[in-house]
């Protein structure tokens, strides 16, 4: 609350000290630990994207969508790299959070299994035991999967497995785990385990992944730093896409503690995510009303979101050229 | 009842090192206890009293000398169960009633004993020391006085041959103090164990005992054994007659002109 | 005497009761969203639409909690008698012990689950790793506490140790073990939670982060209103044990009662 009007002021004293000089300084809450998914962002930050739209950027690492999406409701944080999905779910229950930009519109939630295992398709898994996230909505999203996909339950050994999936896997104590595909599965890989996956977006799960998210207070407050904001974040992610090696070898050198066989593996795998026809078509960031429709009716048949919402007024693609 | 034996010691020292020097606790001390008798050790602190009384029972090793119950040593002789102990805190279990304190000793020692004679015999020595109607009260119900009383009893109920008694009544006030003192005679009387009294209090250890055993501190020696030559019966009369006072004025003197030595010397 | 305790139990009911109301008007005046902090009100109507499912997940956290505080009391009570008798044991235990107490154990909790697997068995590991320090350490204490006289008096009267333990030391101690079982009760609840946070499909941590994932706060908060129930009530139990065992002791002392 109190940075939240403390950068007002500095925005108002901005503005009224005069051009060039005085640079925007907002707070950007990511999603999690900060990893090679983040590189972009940091690249953005480091080849003076955001200065050049007078912003001074400080980024913060996050402790879940569902946090940082409260934290920008709040007013707490500026702007949040975050699930749309909590995004919309805090919509619906009266904490505006809009969406500028999707980011990555495939998403990574994956069954994770050793390539050894031979399992193929979703029936392969019957007889064995899977381990199912059961702190947050990944395991409605499966439940769904298996509706979408007419699975029988009971068919499958299901275990609660919220962290340490990798490992999990590795000391055979589940078969298979279901997890962002690019922190566990290639993990494993990098570990030296052969390991394959089925993309639950590949099965039917029509959710958006990560985006860039604002307050409906701070659009309606300062639509253009909204938008100098969004610009530069987009620009940052288009020029990775192009300078994959110089994004990877930035973000190696500003975050030296990191994993930089697995940072190399995960980062163009990710990358992938951000393109699909829509992006490819009117550039990364870019959502329509449709894919945000198919999304809300999911999570409304999931139960977890229980009022619907103007999809119209949870995202805009108004800002990012 | 058990033999009570009869206790000597010959030239007792007692050393330990502190601080790179050696201290003498207890130096050449040689006292004779007959069975059944009262016998006080009254001297200052830091006279080894309470490191005599060690010796005695056991719990320290003497580093030169020897102690003998009826001619054996002390090494040679299971004490065990043949001792009882009243210290200066009455140390009552403070979970067990005035009853279950007094019912430790024959717990412990007394096992071939059937329970409801251990009880009667508890009971009996808490008649003695008018307890009977607190026999179901915990010690924080009973007075410092009383809690002692209790202790008595604890001591009393296995009839060791032997008693020691470290300052037993020294937290008390005066009153109850001599109340206490009447009391023990009274108690000793039935027993007839042997007891070892360690006191301060001179005019305690002239009143109680059968023989006076006068101690000096630095090092712990002997410095003369009297004889006391009062019968019974000891009650008020005897406290305030002269030849009491006059025998506690010789050993106070006694003690007095050891002290000032000791303060000239040092 | 009854009186004293109505009371006081009405003085502690109103400093709750205190406490709420602040709390209502605070959300209230500084218009904070329900969504990050909603109102005792609402807290309060949540759990009782939702009492059927915050009870059926209150048994798993209840057993977890007593498992956990049962291995606790056992094993700290063993390791404590153990370093007591042995100079050479408590040198040698008191390094791990103090290493044991200061790892963070939600960083082990994932651990756990490779080597203990799913359901009640980590929970209960993590529960009693947290609440078993402060056993050892009373009970020692306690132990260490006895008059040494008495223990002298009982060797010379022939008691052999178990007598000894028995009769003097462990009824001795049980003050000092008592006061460690009220934290170690907290504790256990504690890390029941922690090892519900990690991995588990039951139990009312599991309802609080999945409440908390789903942007359910009201929920969230329910769950954490009826853990602290549980907490309170299961102190409220080792008070009350504390009171039949060692009447004597609360009689001498004079503990202030504790609720």
């Amino acid at each position: 609350m109190i940075i939240h009007r403390l950068s007002m002021a500095a925005l108002a004293l901005g503005l009224l000290s005069g051009p060039a000089l005085a640079l925007d300084k907002v707070t950007l809450r990511l999603d999690w630990v900060i990893g090679s998914e983040h590189a972009p962002i940091f690249l953005a930050r480091d080849k003076g994207f955001f200065k050049d739209e007078g912003i001074d950027v400080n980024i913060l690492a996050g402790q879940g969508s569902t946090v940082t999406v409260k934290l920008v409701g709040n007013g707490t944080a500026d702007f949040g790299y975050a699930a749309p999905d909590q995004a919309m779910m805090a919509y619906a229950k009266g904490l505006p959070v809009v969406a500028t930009a999707v980011i990555l519109q495939k998403n990574p939630v994956a069954v994770i299994f050793p390539t050894a295992s031979g399992i193929k398709t979703l029936t392969d898994l019957y007889g064995k035991t899977l381990g199912v996230p059961t702190r947050g909505v990944s395991e409605k999203q499966w439940r769904y999967v298996e509706k979408l996909n007419k699975l029988d339950d009971a068919k499958i050994h299901q275990v609660s497995l919220g962290t340490g999936v990798a490992q999990m896997i590795e000391a055979h104590r589940v078969d298979a785990a279901i997890s962002f595909f690019f922190n566990d599965g290639l993990k494993m890989i990098s570990d030296g385990t052969p390991t394959s996956w089925i993309l639950l977006s590949d099965v039917g799960l029509p959710i958006y992944s990560t985006s860039l998210v604002v307050s409906e207070d701070m659009i309606k407050k300062n639509p253009d730093l909204v938008h100098r904001f969004t610009r530069a974040f987009v620009k940052g992610w288009t020029y990775a896409l192009a300078h994959q090696q110089e994004a990877l070898d930035t973000f190696l050198k500003d975050n030296p503690t990191v994993d930089p066989k697995y940072s190399a593996l995960k980062f163009p795998e990710v990358m992938k995510l951000t393109q699909t026809e829509d992006s490819e078509k009117n550039g990364i960031g870019y959502s329509t009303a449709e894919k945000w429709q198919a999304m809300q009716k999911a999570l409304l048949d999931m139960g977890i979101m229980n009022n619907a919402v103007d999809v119209a007024k949870v995202f805009t693609n108004q800002f990012l050229k | 009842m058990a033999m009570v034996p009869h206790i000597l010691t010959e030239n007792l020292t007692l050393q330990y090192r502190r601080k790179s020097s050696t201290v003498s606790a207890l130096e050449d001390v040689s006292i004779d206890i007959p069975p059944r008798s009262f016998i006080s050790i009254v001297g200052p602190s830091g006279c080894g009293k309470t490191t005599l009384l060690k010796v005695l029972s056991g719990v320290l090793k003497a580093t030169k000398g020897r102690t003998l119950f009826d001619g054996r040593s002390i090494e040679d002789t299971d004490l065990s169960g043949k001792i009882g102990y009243i210290f200066q805190r009455p140390l009552l279990l403070p979970w067990r009633t005035a009853l279950g304190n007094a019912l430790l000793t024959t717990e412990i020692a007394r096992k071939e004993i059937p329970l409801d004679e251990r009880v009667a015999e508890a009971r009996r020595w808490l008649s003695l020391t008018d307890l009977t109607e607190f026999e179901d009260r915990l010690p924080h119900e009973l007075s410092g006085g009383m809690q002692q009383r209790v202790s008595l009893c604890r001591a009393l109920a296995f009839r060791p041959p032997i008693l020691m008694m470290d300052e037993p009544f020294a937290a008390l006030d005066e009153i109850t103090r001599e109340a206490m003192q009447e009391e023990l005679l009274r108690l000793w009387s039935v027993t007839q164990s042997t007891v070892i009294f360690v006191t301060h209090s001179i005019s305690e250890a002239v009143f109680l005992s059968e023989r006076v055993i006068v101690m000096t501190a630095r090092p712990g020696r002997v410095d003369e054994v009297i004889d006391v030559p009062f019968g019974p019966p000891h009650g008020e009369e005897l406290r305030g007659s002269p030849r009491f006072t006059d025998l506690v004025q010789h050993i106070r003197h006694k003690l007095r002109g050891g002290q000032a030595a000791l303060e000239t010397a040092s | 005497m009854i009186m004293r305790h109505v009371t006081r139990m009405a003085g502690q009911i109103g400093v709750f009761a205190a406490f709420f109301i602040c709390w209502e008007i605070l959300v209230d005046v500084l218009r904070i969203h329900p969504v990050i902090l909603p109102a005792p009100s609402r807290i309060f109507v949540t759990m009782g639409t939702h009492w059927s499912y915050l009870l059926d997940n209150t048994w798993p956290t209840l057993f977890a909690v007593t498992g956990g505080f049962a291995v606790a009391a056992v094993l700290g009570f063993v390791i404590a008698v153990g370093m007591n008798y042995s100079h050479l044991v408590s040198e040698m235990t008191y390094p791990f012990l103090v290493a044991a107490q200061v790892l963070p154990k939600v960083a082990l909790a994932p651990l756990f689950l490779i080597w203990f697997g799913f359901g009640l068995a980590p929970k209960v590991v993590i529960a009693a790793l947290i609440a078993f320090f402060p056993i050892v350490i009373n009970t020692v204490r306690g132990l260490a506490s006895v008059e040494p006289e008495l223990i002298q008096y009982m060797h010379s009267l022939g008691a052999n140790w178990l007598e000894t333990f028995f009769k003097i030391s462990l009824p001795w101690a049980l003050p000092y073990i008592f006061a460690s079982f009220r934290i170690a009760i907290t504790l256990a609840v504690v890390g029941a939670v922690v090892g519900e946070f990690i991995s588990s499909d039951n139990g009312l941590g599991y309802v609080i982060s999945y409440a908390n994932n789903s942007l359910d706060t009201d929920v969230m908060f329910a769950g954490i209103f009826a853990l602290s129930a549980l907490g309170i009530l299961l102190f409220l139990v080792v008070v009350l044990a504390e009171r039949m065992v060692l009447s004597w002791h609360i009689a001498v002392e004079g503990t202030p009662e504790t609720m």
